[in-house]
């Protein structure tokens, strides 16, 4: 214990010494080169927790949903690399300000995007929140639920007191540290179950509680259903290109070449270390079979494998290691959504006099009461964090799919168009996710993913076409070529 | 009856190269005709 707790000590410190602000990450922003970029992107894309959600999912599901998984990741990150490129080229900092820019309504646009990227960062908190909860468990002993909140606490008090100076790692560090981890893993899995072959004729045999047939890990969708598979692909090929993050990294580069590359280098880095995953989960099954207490909870698989079959010393730095990448990636999405709601909430629509010290105050109350409800969230453990994370992903795609890439693409997508897509598509997933199963009965198993990403592009197009065309400004920005053309044709 | 997908080695390799590479093909691609139109390929 005490070397656990030494070594996450001394990797904080180190993380703290090599940090930068946010605010600094803005001001380098369009210097991002090549490398940087790609190692940012990766470890924007992956999580210690998504560390511990996907080989829980793949320790219970096998293989079922490793080739749509991976060929949705490839879909996804090849529209993001195309949309990536746009943004850079007209040179928006966020997708708020696109959105508000395209969408020509300061307000309404700005507000509704604000609210809905705010829920979402809810929902992803409660992911981080319960990978804290389970790994701070297996370090320190106390109970799941005190680890969520004790743990919780102090990164939020610390977020607050560090203001806006609060520290993130260095995209590059992380990544590396990220990489070790999962070969570390993987290197462990090979050494006791061998290579694809070898561990699929162990797990041939397996018969268990979520896979009620023999040989279930090896079905192509291990009793999850087609539908099911096909919904998970879909949610997160939308997912991609719509999240800030990236976006807000796409605009970071140098020019949209950088920005384009950057992205497809980075997919290249991050596929590695998924099927790292992958393999290190479905070989977990193979390697501890089936342990009661992973199979009641699968995203503690790795734990159970760290604490139980890894040397202490290989453990204590993995476990280091996802505690501390754990915490970092709180502290970002704390401090984004402090910001979001000072600066696109209360400056725009409570309060627009508003006082360098009073956003500050808003900022540090909304950094609480955000780190609050997912600290509540995660404490009451009602959800695999698999589950929970797909349905964020599920939200960012139908909130903003179709409005970043119709805002793109077809001049006649209004604000009305935009507004309606959004609230709607957000709000249908959210309404298909809570009744799920009367859902799922009604629409014959169709995935609950589904009916927001249809309303929202229905809705985007019909009010569009309802409503008056976007404004000749809106043209001259974001469709020059599209104007020359229609006033060469009407002279 | 279960239909079992054909986990081998081979196929874990191809479809992790398949979606790996996948973006930087089309990158690949988009950059040669992003040259040829003087960098603005969009609309």
């Amino acid at each position: 214990m005490g070397v656990y707790a030494a070594i996450i000590i001394v990797i904080g410190w180190l993380g703290y010494k090599r940090t930068k602000s946010r605010d600094d990450f803005f001001v380098a922003g369009r210097s991002v080169g090549l490398f940087a970029g790609a190692a940012a992107f990766g470890s924007a894309f992956v999580s210690a927790s998504s560390m511990l959600a996907f080989t829980g999912f793949a320790y219970v599901y096998g293989w079922s949903i490793f080739p749509a998984r991976l060929l949705a990741f490839g879909v996804g990150w090849s529209v993001l690399m195309i949309v990536g490129g746009w943004f850079r080229q007209l040179g928006k900092v966020s997708l708020i300000d696109f959105l508000t820019s395209r969408y020509y309504d300061g307000k309404v646009v700005r507000v509704w995007a604000a609210i809905a990227i705010l829920s979402i960062q809810v929902v992803s908190l409660v992911v981080q929140f319960m990978g804290i909860g389970k790994v701070f468990n297996q370090i320190t002993g106390l109970s799941y639920a005190a680890s969520v909140v004790i743990v919780g606490i102090l990164v939020i008090l610390y977020v607050c007191m560090g203001g806006m100076k609060a520290v993130v790692w260095t995209d590059v560090f992380q990544y590396i540290i990220f990489f070790a981890a999962a070969c570390t893993i993987a290197m462990f899995c090979y050494a006791n179950a061998g290579w694809v072959d070898s561990i699929n004729s162990i797990i041939a045999g397996v018969v268990s509680p979520k896979n009620p047939v023999p040989g279930g890990m090896l079905n192509w969708n291990a009793g999850l259903g087609a539908w099911t598979i096909i919904g998970l692909a879909v949610s997160v090929a939308t997912q991609i290109p719509s999240t800030p993050n990236y976006i807000q990294l796409a605009s970071s580069t140098k020019d949209p070449r950088t920005s384009r590359l950057m992205f497809a280098l980075g997919s290249l880095l991050t596929t590695g270390f998924y099927v790292a995953l992958f393999y290190s989960g479905i070989a977990s099954r193979a390697i501890i079979g089936d342990v009661p207490s992973v199979i009641a909870d699968p995203d503690t698989v790795m734990l159970y494998m760290l604490r139980n079959l890894f040397p202490p010393v290989l453990a204590g730095f993995v476990l280091s290691a996802m505690a501390a990448a754990i915490m970092s990636t709180v502290d970002v999405v704390l401090l984004s959504a402090g910001t979001t709601l000072s600066h696109d909430i209360y400056s725009n629509l409570i309060n627009p006099n508003a006082t360098e010290s009073q956003s500050i105050k808003v900022a540090t109350i909304g950094t609480m009461v955000v780190g609050g409800l997912a600290i509540l969230g995660a404490a009451g453990r009602l959800f695999d964090m698999f589950w929970l994370g797909t349905f964020s992903a599920a939200l960012y795609g139908a909130s903003f799919f179709f409005p970043i890439i119709l805002g793109f693409c077809w001049p006649r997508a209004t604000k009305e168009g935009m507004i309606a897509s959004s609230v709607g598509g957000w709000a249908v997933t959210v309404l298909a996710t809570v009744f799920k199963q009367q859902w799922l009965a009604m629409s014959g198993g169709i995935p609950e993913y589904f009916p927001g990403l249809a309303v929202a592009i229905v809705l985007l197009v019909a009010v569009s076409l309802l409503t008056p065309e976007p404004p000749e400004r809106v043209l001259k920005e974001f469709f020059p070529q599209k104007l020359s053309r229609r006033n060469v044709a009407s002279a | 009856m279960i239909w079992q997908m054909p986990t081998t080695t081979f196929f874990v390799v191809l479809i992790s190269v398949i979606s790996g590479c996948f973006p930087m093909i089309l990158f690949l691609i988009w950059d040669k005709r992003s040259k040829s139109t003087g960098g603005n390929v969009r609309s």
